[in-house]
């Protein structure tokens, strides 16, 4: 008896304890579940919200608005943060013929400079190729349009995109069409002999910070970053100079004795073994110098306020999305225009008319087959439809009519809950006053299952709104504001897809699908928060 | 008085027309896919069509076999139901059986936000994310049948959990605690009692899901290499039908676009079974749990 017991509970433990192991995996997976989701979301909202991008350069992050009294001058719509002095040397000398190298547009590039028989002209040239004393020559390409003066080469910036100049600071000032483009001009020059090669290996990429700290004393040998095994000398730039300044102001510190003049300060770096010391473009493109590379990752703010109310330009690459959010918008009221009345329609006809039977069977089987139909199917059944055969074209029209057949099945499903639930007595009450029938569906029953009703329409929406296969080949691609219902349109997610599908820009995808996860999020927590109303007052 | 039943009448007509208008766009989709896409058979008979994997249509001498594509469908799908079924059955019990409010209410939200992104935003995590991994995993570029498969597994989740939980809550009560009366363990009432009482609910769920994955477009077309080839293995690129009709038709013309409506065709049927067996499973499943209280 008592053995029998004991093999008894020895059984139940064991089934409590398998219980325990499997109840632990069902919880685990569920809450793998939300672990999911919480990824995805956050994932997309994170690439949304902020870039990530690799930077390679010799230049220190150090952006002047007027370098040495000069400004960079580009038309207005020219989409760029800053350039560089090697970019903007080359921009000068037949180094681009347009600026997809530059900036990624595809404007043509225009060099224009203004003659140098004039003071501004001999500025400017001097300021790119070094004065004539310093030993500068001259080195203008043959794309550069020489401008008679400061006045016109801004006339040639403003009236054409793409074009560039390099003019005295103050003749930019209150100007318009044409805006000044910031420029980082400062390398961590070395003498010649860091970067040789030893055993097959050079000095590596540094960070900006090891730079900063080459540049401040706190680096023993160059051997640190795989480079020869020679001591750092650190060279400063004489007291006073612009360099000088410059630095200062932006917080760099320099360790090292200061240098009596440019000259000496130039020549020291090329004569001292291990030498490194700051020095502008120019100067180190004069003496030959070569110049520690940093490298690393440049992040920033991906989803702007710019990008939203700005018009997408050049399929995408520059600009915003404003009129892609316009034309969803658009897109939506139109669908709903369409889908709402006839999925209500539908819904009154199943729950008030249609008799049990075959026919409402019938209705059913319709409404479960259409929603299992696959988007890129009714995508299909559009472009033949409603581009080819009634002739629409791919437009806002086709795509919205393809989208109503999409979303009529939750339509009608849902409304079909909605009227269903409104109370029996609210009808015989309504029949008992004498209204007729209509009347009461009308004024009664439709009233009352408002809430249910419009909870199925945003929900629908918020499906629509995702939609992407469906609308490829109905409404078609075109970035621009829709002109009317027969144009051509694209959606913020068709967009998405396009910015991907085109090569365009990956962080520019992550930014528009972020507007569109938050619009999607907006529709659910409306609609999720409509049923809890409604729950609370049904149970009230 | 006439005059107000007359209008009444004519006011039903134009709903009943309303309620018509989904078997009607039914009907329509049906009527006009066929119509374009059979003429394709004049040219290839349709053994070739579907049991040829030379999908050459813009060659001199076209060839129009669709297999790899119905494979890479079949591949795909099949392969996020191995991920998707043990997830989400396991979530669905949780939300019926074991949850309490709060946690029950977290994972709902979930799942039902899950079912709300747009698929180009999954398709966009895929390449940023699953791709990467799948490339660690598998090497080659990682656009691969695998991350299809992941991407298509987390798509169907919300369908197979929201299915099974509503299969699980619908079951009569007397079930559950006739089966714990008889001393069973919760767990053993689960396994043993609820889950097969529930089982052709829940199978109408997975059908649902896998009707989802093999519809799905966008999201595999992003992650899964579009490589017009038999799908080789995990590592393998994947070329679905979906992802066949939407990258041709930007260019098609002719035959080759005709073809791409027979692809449709194809798809067209698959969803149209697999409907099918979910509306005789949940069927079955009504009459199942009627039997059950009834006897």
């Amino acid at each position: 008896m008592r053995s029998e017991g004991s093999a008894a509970s020895r059984k139940h433990t064991a089934s409590v304890r398998s219980q325990a192991a499997a109840f632990f995996v069902i919880r685990a997976l569920s809450v793998f579940t939300i672990l999911i989701l919480a990824s995805i979301l956050s994932f997309v909202l994170w690439k949304g919200l902020r870039y990530s991008n690799l930077y390679r350069s010799e230049y220190m992050p150090i952006e002047e608005s007027s370098p040495g009294g000069m400004a960079i001058v580009v038309n207005v719509e020219q989409d760029m943060e800053s350039l560089d002095w090697t970019t903007l040397y080359g921009m000068f000398t037949d180094e681009y013929i347009n600026w997809a190298k530059i900036d990624g547009s595809d404007y043509d590039l225009q060099p224009v400079a203004v003659d140098p028989v004039s003071s501004e002209g001999t500025a400017a040239e001097a300021f790119l190729f070094g004065s004539p004393e310093a030993g500068g020559v001259p080195l203008w390409g043959d794309l550069v349009r020489t401008a008679g003066s400061v006045e016109e080469a801004l006339n040639i910036v403003s009236s054409t995109i793409g074009a560039v100049a390099v003019v005295p600071a103050e003749a930019v000032l209150s100007r318009q069409g044409v805006k000044t483009v910031p420029l980082r001009r400062v390398v961590l020059a070395v003498n010649p002999g860091v970067t040789e090669f030893v055993e097959n290996d050079q000095i590596r990429d540094l960070t900006r910070s090891e730079t900063r700290e080459v540049a401040e004393g706190k680096v023993g040998s160059w051997k640190a970053f795989n480079g020869p095994d020679i001591p750092v000398v650190n060279l400063a730039p004489p007291p006073g100079s612009d360099l000088d300044r410059l630095l200062r102001e932006s917080g760099y510190t320099v360790a090292g004795e200061p240098a009596a003049d440019t000259a000496g300060y130039v020549r020291a770096l090329s004569e001292t073994g291990g030498a490194a010391g700051y020095l502008f473009g120019l100067e180190r493109n004069l003496a030959g110098l070569p110049a520690l590379v940093q490298s690393g990752r440049d992040t920033g703010w991906n989803l702007t306020l710019r990008y939203l109310v700005e018009a997408p330009r050049l399929s995408g690459r520059v600009g915003g999305i404003s009129t892609i959010i316009l034309n969803t918008v658009f897109m939506l009221i139109l669908t709903v225009l369409f889908a709402a009345p006839v999925g209500i329609a539908a819904a009154v006809y199943m729950v008030e008319y249609a008799r049990q039977g075959r026919l409402l069977r019938i209705l059913r089987l319709g409404t479960e087959t259409l929603a299992g139909i696959p988007s890129i199917l009714f995508g299909l059944f559009g472009f033949i439809f409603f581009v080819s055969v009634l002739k629409f074209g791919f437009g806002l029209l086709s795509g919205s009519l393809t989208l109503t057949l999409m979303i009529l099945p939750t339509i009608v499903r849902t409304s079909e809950e909605a009227l269903k639930s409104v109370s029996r007595a609210l009808r015989e009450g309504s029949l008992a006053l004498g209204a007729s029938k209509l009347q009461t569906i009308g004024k009664v029953v439709i009233p009352a299952a408002i809430p249910g009703i419009l909870t199925g329409v945003i929900l629908a929406v918020g499906r629509a709104v995702g939609e992407t296969a469906a609308l490829l080949f109905t409404m078609g691609s075109d970035y621009q504001l829709a002109k009317g219902l027969f144009s051509s349109s694209r959606a913020l997610a068709s967009h998405v897809y396009l910015l991907f599908a085109e090569g365009i820009s990956f962080d520019r995808a992550f930014a528009t699908a972020t507007v569109l996860v938050v619009v999607v999020l907006v529709f659910n927590f409306t609609a999720r928060s409509l049923i809890r109303r409604m729950n609370r007052n049904r149970s009230a | 008085m006439v005059k107000r039943r007359l209008f009444e009448r004519g006011v039903e007509k134009v709903l009943f027309a309303c309620a018509f208008l989904s078997v009607a766009a039914v009907l329509f989709i049906t009527v006009f896919l066929f119509q374009r896409g059979i003429p394709l058979f004049r040219k290839v008979s349709v053994l070739e069509f579907l049991f040829s994997t030379r999908w050459e249509p813009t060659a001199e001498n076209p060839g129009y076999g669709i297999l790899s594509f119905i494979l890479g469908s079949l591949w795909v799908t099949l392969l996020s139901l191995v991920i998707a079924v043990p997830v989400g059955l396991s979530a669905g019990i949780y939300l019926a059986e074991l949850s309490d409010k709060r946690s029950s209410t977290a994972i709902r939200s979930a799942v039902e936000l899950l079912a709300g992104i747009p698929s180009v935003v999954y398709g966009l995590f895929g390449i940023a994310v699953i791709t990467t991994i799948s490339r660690t995993v598998f090497g080659g570029s990682g656009y691969n049948v695998a991350s299809a498969a992941l991407v298509l597994s987390i798509m169907t989740l919300p369908t197979i959990i929201n299915i099974t939980e509503v299969s699980l809550r619908a079951l009569p009560r007397e079930l559950k605690e006739g089966s714990l009366a008889l001393g069973a363990t919760h767990w053993q009432t689960i396994v043993k009692v609820l889950l097969p009482a529930a089982r052709s609910g829940i199978l109408a769920g997975v059908i649902l899901g896998m009707g989802r994955a093999i519809g799905e477009t966008m999201a595999v077309l992003m992650v899964g290499g579009n490589a017009p080839i038999p799908p080789e293995g995990l590592s393998g690129m994947v070329r679905t039908l979906t992802m066949n009709i939407i990258t041709d038709m930007s260019y098609a013309v002719g035959d080759h676009l005709t073809s791409l409506f027979t692809t449709g065709i194809v798809l067209f049927l698959f969803i149209l079974i697999l409907n099918l067996i979910v509306q005789l499973a949940l069927k079955s499943s009504i009459s199942g749990i009627e039997g059950d209280t009834g006897a």
